[in-house]
């Protein structure tokens, strides 16, 4: 089991290193429309457009304004009309994809022949879902890690802690965050997302056992565009919007909460989908 | 060409492909109806309050619900969010995943040899813009009308700015509230459009990827990304440049119809340069 685990790992990862530069280049992407959002903030603030430097932004501001989704329609009638927060869909739904096909390729190619030697399908399986959940991992790690240089490049703070003034002119609401410990703010901003995104990534590896990827991949993207109106703790994708978690204070989706659906929803994923390679004829 | 263009057709029409994105989009349409009814016929709905205004003497002030702004493509429910959100998904499933299995299969260099390559690529464009716009439409299509059998459809007034996202200057603003009716149906034709050349993106990444799951994902990634960098012309004018917003009625920026016409010309020259004119050139070994 360790070796096939390793194995998965470490030929999974070497491939699909590519894959982790879109994480990078989402993160520029996410940097320049953060950079366009100072503008209209500084216009605000200074009343001149590129003294943005002057707002003191950092880390943490990058994560909750590009990232952190919004409060979902708050009001009716286009005067208050939602707007969908694509970054936030975008960074759920791109590690999704890398990791979509990940089971159904290996049973096309060599997969059948590693559970032969393996004596146990479920073995194979459970490979599978460590690798999908590395690389989901590791998105995350490449995604943080390069907004964290580029905001060291541009002199921004390297903070998770948003700035006060500036969630509250962006959002139009209290900001109750500077009462949350540093751990808590690192818990909703960072470690959130990456529990929800393998909690789905796993979701949708099972599903591609039952149907064609491509089905997998749309009911994910339902689910989330669901989740951006709605804020029932069914609809997973709310925990994985900073703003809405109880470090920000406005909707209190916590983290404990977050961690136990997460964690019986992968696990539901992993034994639904070791059921279903047990029955599948593999010859 | 016409038997080719016939057989592509039949092919991308009949494909399971179309009828699931037709039914994944007839799901969104029902549950926007069901939305609908629950917002006139409903315990808080429009008619209680109706008649709570005339049994307390009260003056109501708009039209409340009415069907321009209760069906899929002006409604303010999940349900069109998610609509629109799959859109590009939806009109590039039907052929985004036969492309891919045509070009990357024996297929492709069965027919080449027969039609040529400009021919059979051409025919490929055209059965996509039709499945792809066609797969979004007939579900807007069904929930126009069976929305229309359910709320009155009472002419938009002045008053009903606030739930009528079309401001002066957007695309068909000149009759959107003198002959709302037509507005919907004029929308439903730029969303055939639009759909359709969404479609035809498949035929670009199909040529580069042997994924088949690739054609129909990444111009739904790269179209997610124009549509999050529509916030980068903010701190100049508040337009919508988002192509995924531009389709729909219910948007939050103005949609001038010049805007229109740039994305038509981009979505056009990428399918015809990356598509058609790469697929012509290509070596089919």
């Amino acid at each position: 089991m360790y070796k096939v685990v390793r194995y998965d790992l470490r030929y999974g990862i070497l491939e699909g290193w590519r894959k982790l530069l879109l994480a990078a280049a989402l993160g520029g992407f996410v940097f320049i429309n953060f950079y366009f959002d100072l503008v209209g903030l500084s216009m605000y603030f200074t009343g001149e457009p590129w003294s943005f430097n002057k707002l003191d932004p950092s880390l943490g501001d990058v994560i909750v304004l590009e990232l952190g989704a919004n409060f979902g329609r708050t009001g009716g009638g286009p005067t208050s009309s939602f707007v969908f927060p694509t970054l936030w869909y975008l960074s759920i739904l791109l590690p999704c994809y890398m990791t979509l096909t990940l089971a159904s390729d290996d049973l096309s190619a060599g997969g059948v022949q590693i559970m032969s030697r393996l004596r146990g399908r479920g073995r194979w399986w459970l490979s599978k879902c460590a690798l999908c959940a590395a690389l989901v991992v590791l998105y995350y790690a490449a995604l943080y890690a390069f907004l964290w240089l580029v905001c060291a490049a541009f002199g921004f703070g390297t903070s998770i802690v948003p700035d006060e003034a500036i969630f509250n002119t962006y959002f139009g609401a209290v900001f109750v965050a500077a009462e949350t410990t540093p751990a808590a703010l690192f818990a909703a901003l960072i470690v959130q997302p990456i529990l929800v995104t393998v909690a789905l990534s796993l979701l949708q590896m099972a599903m591609t056992l039952f149907v064609k990827p491509i089905y997998a991949f749309i009911a994910v993207a339902a689910y989330l565009a669901a989740s951006t109106l709605g804020f029932s703790p069914a609809l997973l994708g709310t925990f994985a919007m900073p703003v809405r978690s109880s470090a920000i204070g406005v909707y209190n989706f916590d983290f404990l909460s977050c961690l136990t659906i997460c964690a019986a929803l992968s696990l539901i994923a992993v034994l639904i989908g070791r059921w279903r390679i047990a029955k599948t004829d593999i010859l | 060409m016409r038997g080719l263009l016939k057989t592509e057709l039949k092919k991308a029409f009949r494909s399971p492909w179309f009828a699931s994105a037709v039914l994944i989009g007839l799901a969104c349409a029902l549950w926007c109806l069901w939305d609908a009814a629950k917002e006139v016929y409903g315990e808080n709905g429009w008619f209680a309050f109706e008649r709570y205004c005339m049994e307390s003497e009260i003056m109501m002030v708009g039209n409340g619900t009415t069907l321009y702004t209760a069906w899929l493509g002006m409604s303010q429910s999940t349900a069109h969010t998610v609509f629109y959100r799959l859109f590009p998904l939806l009109a590039l499933l039907p052929c985004g995943m036969g492309i891919s299995e045509e070009l990357n299969g024996g297929y492709v260099k069965a027919v080449v040899p027969l039609v040529g390559r400009k021919k059979y690529f051409s025919a490929k464009l055209l059965a996509a813009f039709l499945s792809g716009g066609a797969a979004v439409c007939l579900p807007l299509l069904f929930n126009l009308t069976a929305t229309a059998a359910l709320v009155p459809a009472i002419r938009l007034s002045p008053y009903d700015v606030t739930t009528y996202a079309v401001s002066h200057g957007d695309l068909f603003s000149a009759f959107s509230y003198s002959h709302p009716l037509l507005y919907a149906l004029a929308f439903i034709d730029v969303d055939f459009i639009f759909g359709g050349l969404f479609a035809c993106l498949a035929l670009p990444v199909a040529l580069r990827s042997e994924k088949r799951v690739a054609a129909v994902a990444i111009p739904y990634i790269c179209l997610l990304l124009a549509d999050a960098a529509k916030g980068f012309l903010y701190f100049i004018s508040y337009l919508e440049i988002s192509p995924m917003d531009l389709v729909s009625v219910q948007r939050f920026n103005m949609a001038k119809p010049w805007i229109y016409g740039v994305w038509l010309a981009i979505l056009a020259g990428v399918n015809l340069v990356l598509g058609l004119w790469k697929g012509a050139k290509r070596d089919i070994v």
